[in-house]
C-alpha cells in the first residue's frame, strides 16, 4: 500500500522555458490475461503543461484508464518513462477523482472529505476549514454529518470531488467522473467542476466519452485508437472560456471541431467493435 | 425508521407472548404441569434461589466463563482474520489448517480440552474461546477480502502507509461481517457453555440444568434453562445495540 514517490524531479531544477508538469515518453503497458499478453498501451508520449486542462477521449478498453493510473501512480508502466514535476513538496503530487462512488461508506461527508488531509497529519484547524471550505463550495453544508447511504448518487460525486479538491494536489486526474449521473445532473457538476477549476487552475487529466464534456473542459482533447491504445490525434480546443455546457453549441466553432474529433474517434470505435465482436 | 422501530418492538414482545402461551397451556390442564411447570412456579423457584443466595455463584461463574471465552476468541479471530483477509501468504499457510478442523463440532472437542487443560476453569474457557475464534476469523477474513478494491485504490492514492490502510480502510471495511461474526459467535458461545458445563463442573447453569434433571428437580432444571435463553436473549439485543453504535454507516438497512 505503500507508494514510493514516483520519477518526481527535484523542485530546484526548472530549466523548462514552459512549465511542463507531466511527460509521458514511450509509454507501454502489458497485462497478462489468462496467460496471454494483452497491451493496453502502446508508446503513448504527451507532454502536458502545469496547469493544463487535458481531456482524452476513445473508445471502451483502449486504455485510457490504465494511463491515467499510471499517470496517478497506481500502476506501474512496463516500458517508457513517466515525469512528474513536483513543484511544492507540501502538496501532494496528485490526487484521483475515481469513476465510481468511491467514498467511503463508513465516514460522514466531512470526514471523507478530509480524509487526505488526516493522512497527511496535517493540524486539526486547518483541515477543519479546508472541510467547511469544500462543503460550502460544494453545496454540502448540511449533509457534513451525513454518511454516504443518506446522499443522492450527484452529491456522493460531488463528495469525491471535494476530497480531491482538499486534498490539493497538483495534479487532478480524473476518471469518468460523471459517468454514473443522469444528463441534467452531469451537465451541473460540469459547470461546477469548470468554476472550481478555474479557481485553482490545477494541472489535469480527465477521461470521458463525451466529446460535450471535452469541449466543456479541456484546453487539448487528446483521441485514442481502439487497443492497443495510442494517440490517434490531439486537438487544441478553440472554443473560449468561460464555457457553459449548453452554451458552447451556439458557437460555430463547437460543430466544426466535435466533427473533426468525431471523425477520427469513430473509425476508432468501428474498429474496437470490430475486434471484439 | 419506522419499520426498524416495529422490529425492534416484536423482538421484545414475541419472547414473552410465546412464555404467556406455555403459562396458559399449564393451567388450562392442557400439558402436564410435573414435566412442563408453568413459567410462574419456574419463577418463584428462581426468586426462591436468588433469596437463598444459591444462585449467584452458577450465574457468576456462566458469565465469567462465557466473556473470558468471547475476549480471547474474538480478539483472536478478528486479529488473525484480518490479517488472512490482507495477506495471501499468510491466508496460504493457514486456511488449510483451519478448513480441515472447522468441521469437527465444538462440542465434541471438550473432553479433549479436558484431558489437555485439566477439569478446571481454564479448558471451560478454552473451548468456548475456539468455538467463537473460528467463526470470527472465518468472517473477518471474508469481511476484508470483500472490501471494493476501489477503497483500496483510494488509500493508494492519498499515499496512506500500511498501517493507516489497516485502520481506516480494512478495519472499517470489514466491520460490517465482523460484527455479524461476533454475533453468530455470542449464540455458539452459549452453547458450547452449557455443554462444558456439563461434564466436569460443579458451577455454572450449564451444571444446574444437568444436576436438576439428575436429582429429578426439574423446577431446577427450568431455572437453568430460563437462564440460559435469558442471557442470551439479552446478549444478543447487546449486540444488535453494539451493532448499531459500532457501525453506524448501515443504520437505516
Amino acid at each position: 500500500m505503500t507508494v514510493t514517490p514516483i520519477k518526481t524531479i527535484d523542485p530546484g531544477i526548472k530549466a523548462e522555458p514552459a512549465p511542463v508538469k507531466v511527460r509521458l515518453n514511450g509509454l507501454s503497458k502489458m497485462f497478462k490475461v489468462n496467460g496471454r499478453e494483452v497491451t493496453a498501451l502502446q508508446d503513448v508520449s504527451l507532454t502536458i503543461a502545469s496547469g493544463e486542462f487535458v481531456v482524452i477521449v476513445g473508445p471502451s478498453g483502449c486504455g485510457k484508464t490504465t494511463l491515467l493510473r499510471i499517470v496517478d501512480g497506481l500502476d506501474e508502466e512496463s516500458h517508457g518513462h513517466v515525469t512528474r514535476f513536483h513543484t511544492d513538496p507540501s502538496k501532494p503530487l496528485s490526487s484521483m477523482i475515481f469513476q465510481e462512488h468511491a467514498i467511503f461508506p463508513w465516514l460522514s461527508v466531512e470526514r471523507n472529505i478530509g480524509y487526505g488531509l488526516r493522512m497527511r497529519g496535517l493540524p486539526k484547524a486547518e483541515i477543519a476549514a479546508t472541510v467547511a471550505h469544500f462543503l460550502k463550495k460544494m453545496g454540502l453544508a448540511d449533509y457534513a454529518k451525513a454518511y454516504p447511504y443518506q446522499l443522492s448518487g450527484g452529491m456522493k460525486q460531488r463528495v469525491s470531488i471535494a476530497r480531491a479538491f482538499a486534498n490539493d494536489p497538483e495534479i487532478l486526474c480524473m476518471d469518468e467522473p460523471f459517468a454514473a449521473l443522469d444528463e441534467q445532473n452531469k451537465a451541473i457538476m460540469l459547470e461546477e467542476l469548470t468554476r472550481i477549476w478555474s479557481e485553482t487552475r490545477k494541472t489535469a487529466l480527465f477521461i470521458t466519452h463525451s466529446l460535450d464534456e471535452a469541449l466543456v473542459l479541456a484546453d487539448r482533447i487528446v483521441v485514442m485508437t481502439a487497443r492497443p491504445g495510442r494517440i490517434a490525434a490531439i486537438f487544441d480546443n478553440p472554443l473560449p472560456r468561460p464555457r457553459q455546457s449548453y452554451e458552447i453549441r451556439k458557437d460555430p466553432a463547437y460543430g466544426e471541431i466535435s466533427a473533426r474529433i468525431w471523425s477520427i474517434l469513430r473509425e476508432e470505435v468501428m474498429k474496437s467493435r470490430g475486434e471484439t465482436v | 425508521m419506522t419499520s426498524t422501530a416495529t422490529a425492534r418492538i416484536l423482538n421484545v414482545v414475541s419472547p414473552l407472548a410465546l412464555l404467556l402461551l406455555w403459562e396458559l397451556c399449564v393451567w388450562s390442564g392442557f400439558v402436564d404441569g410435573r414435566l412442563f411447570p408453568a413459567p410462574s412456579e419456574i419463577i418463584g423457584a428462581l426468586v426462591q434461589m436468588i433469596i437463598t443466595g444459591e444462585l449467584w455463584p452458577h450465574v457468576t461463574a456462566s458469565l465469567t466463563r462465557i466473556l473470558a471465552g468471547l475476549a480471547i476468541g474474538s480478539a483472536a479471530g478478528v486479529t488473525l482474520g484480518i490479517i488472512m483477509g490482507l495477506s495471501p501468504l499468510v491466508r496460504a499457510i493457514i486456511q488449510p489448517v483451519i478448513a480441515a478442523t472447522y468441521p469437527v463440532p465444538r462440542t465434541a472437542i471438550v473432553p479433549l480440552f479436558l484431558i489437555i487443560f485439566g477439569i478446571g476453569e481454564l479448558s471451560k474457557i478454552l473451548v468456548i474461546a475456539i468455538s467463537v475464534f473460528y467463526i470470527v476469523l472465518i468472517n473477518s477474513m471474508t469481511g476484508v477480502m470483500q472490501i471494493d478494491r476501489i477503497y483500496l485504490d483510494v488509500g493508494k492514492d492519498m499515499r496512506v502507509s500500511r498501517f493507516q490502510a489497516f485502520w481506516t480502510i480494512a478495519l472499517p471495511g470489514a466491520l460490517p461481517t465482523i460484527m455479524s461474526g461476533l454475533k453468530l459467535a455470542v449464540g455458539i458461545a452459549f452453547i458450547v457453555l452449557v455443554v462444558a458445563e456439563y461434564t466436569g463442573s460443579q458451577t455454572g447453569l450449564g451444571y444446574m440444568i444437568w444436576e436438576g434433571w439428575q436429582i429429578l428437580d426439574l423446577r431446577r432444571m427450568y431455572v437453568g434453562l430460563l437462564l440460559v435463553a435469558l442471557f442470551g436473549w439479552l446478549a444478543t439485543l447487546l449486540m444488535d445495540e453494539l451493532e448499531h453504535i459500532v457501525v453506524p454507516w448501515r443504520r437505516g438497512r
